[in-house]
């Protein structure tokens, strides 16, 4: 049944193309993000049903698409192999209150994006933060230094 | 915990040991949801064909038509007619069932039809194999079901039943 072997090939490209691209660019949603977005299933549509408009193939498609989904999310939960390889792993921005800037060249996020989601959390300098991460879901959470009891983790989902 | 002020990265979280686990409801929704690209990998949404055979004191006849394809499709009936006498057949009739053909859209004939939908067939001869397609189109859901008639003129009919369901 070609829309199976179609979805399955649309679903493992954008998942890798997506993997690809990096967290910090599925965390935001910037203008040329957005275009994106729109443009890929205008241009998926097309390759994946081809002339076939019957609601029996748009069922056997998100069948297959929600298979494939349940099939990762099991797979990425029972192995930290396949975890790492389709979701990835934090990457530590900010290191005992300095910058790792090895980390932030590979992941393309700047001192000033830091810094902007630093002042939503309440941060108002690098020497504050413990550890600056960048979860896998793209957002970057914030542990603050120690001042006198605890330690508490901010998060700031970040929306441009 | 809290990391040791040298360390490189911050704490790991705790590990466990993951077990595949769902609740009864859930295994036959997954079961159902990994059944649909199972079944339609094998075939069982997609387009088959099934063939009867008939025969006449003059005519050997074999019908090939959709057993089951989907909505707005285009698939078709094959209709061969071999003269099995000495003589040349002056007409050959084949007429399929309105109830049937009424179903479909975008119904064509080669050759075309003289009337809804009834196909003549002339000068048939000896041992000559003619063969008839008609085009249709899914246009209602269901199952569809009729019968197609052959006959040369002032002979006896063959009947051979036509069954068809469309996916919606």
């Amino acid at each position: 049944m070609d829309t199976v072997w179609r979805v399955t090939a649309a679903y493992f490209f954008l998942m890798f193309a997506l993997r690809a691209i990096g967290k910090r660019d599925l965390g935001k949603l910037a203008p040329f993000d957005l275009v994106v977005i729109l443009l890929i299933p205008e241009l998926l549509s097309q390759s994946l049903v081809r002339e076939d408009f019957s609601l029996t193939n748009g069922f056997i498609g998100v069948a297959t698409l929600l298979a494939l989904v349940f099939l990762t999310s099991a797979a990425s939960y029972l192995s930290k192999r396949v975890s790492r390889a389709v979701e990835g792993r934090p990457a530590v921005l900010v290191q005992h209150g300095s910058l790792v800037p090895d980390a932030m060249n590979r992941e393309r996020v700047s001192p000033d994006e830091i810094f902007a989601q630093m002042h939503k959390s309440g941060l108002e300098h690098i020497s504050q933060v413990k550890w600056g991460i960048l979860e896998t879901d793209g957002s970057i959470s914030f542990v603050p230094r120690e001042q006198g009891g605890g330690q508490q983790r901010q998060e700031e989902s970040d929306v441009a | 915990m809290p990391s040791r002020p040298d360390s490189p990265r911050p704490p790991e979280p705790p590990e466990i040991e993951p077990e595949f686990r769902l609740l009864p409801g859930q295994w036959v929704g997954i079961c159902l949801l990994l059944a649909i690209p199972l079944l339609a990998l094998a075939g069982v949404f997609g387009e088959s064909r099934e063939t009867g055979r008939a025969r006449t004191a003059e005519l050997a006849i074999q019908v090939s038509h959709p057993d089951r394809f989907r909505f707005k499709m285009l698939s078709g009936l094959r209709v061969d007619v071999t003269n099995t006498t000495a003589a040349v057949l002056d007409t050959v009739t084949i007429d399929i069932d309105t109830a049937y053909l009424g179903r479909f859209s975008t119904v064509a004939a080669i050759p075309a039809f003289e009337r809804p939908y009834t196909i003549r067939l002339i000068d048939l001869e000896p041992g000559e194999t003619r063969r008839v397609q008609v085009e249709i189109q899914g246009e209602h859901y269901g199952r569809h079901h009729g019968e197609i008639r052959i006959g040369a003129a002032g002979a006896d009919t063959a009947r051979l039943p036509v069954r068809t369901f469309v996916f919606p």
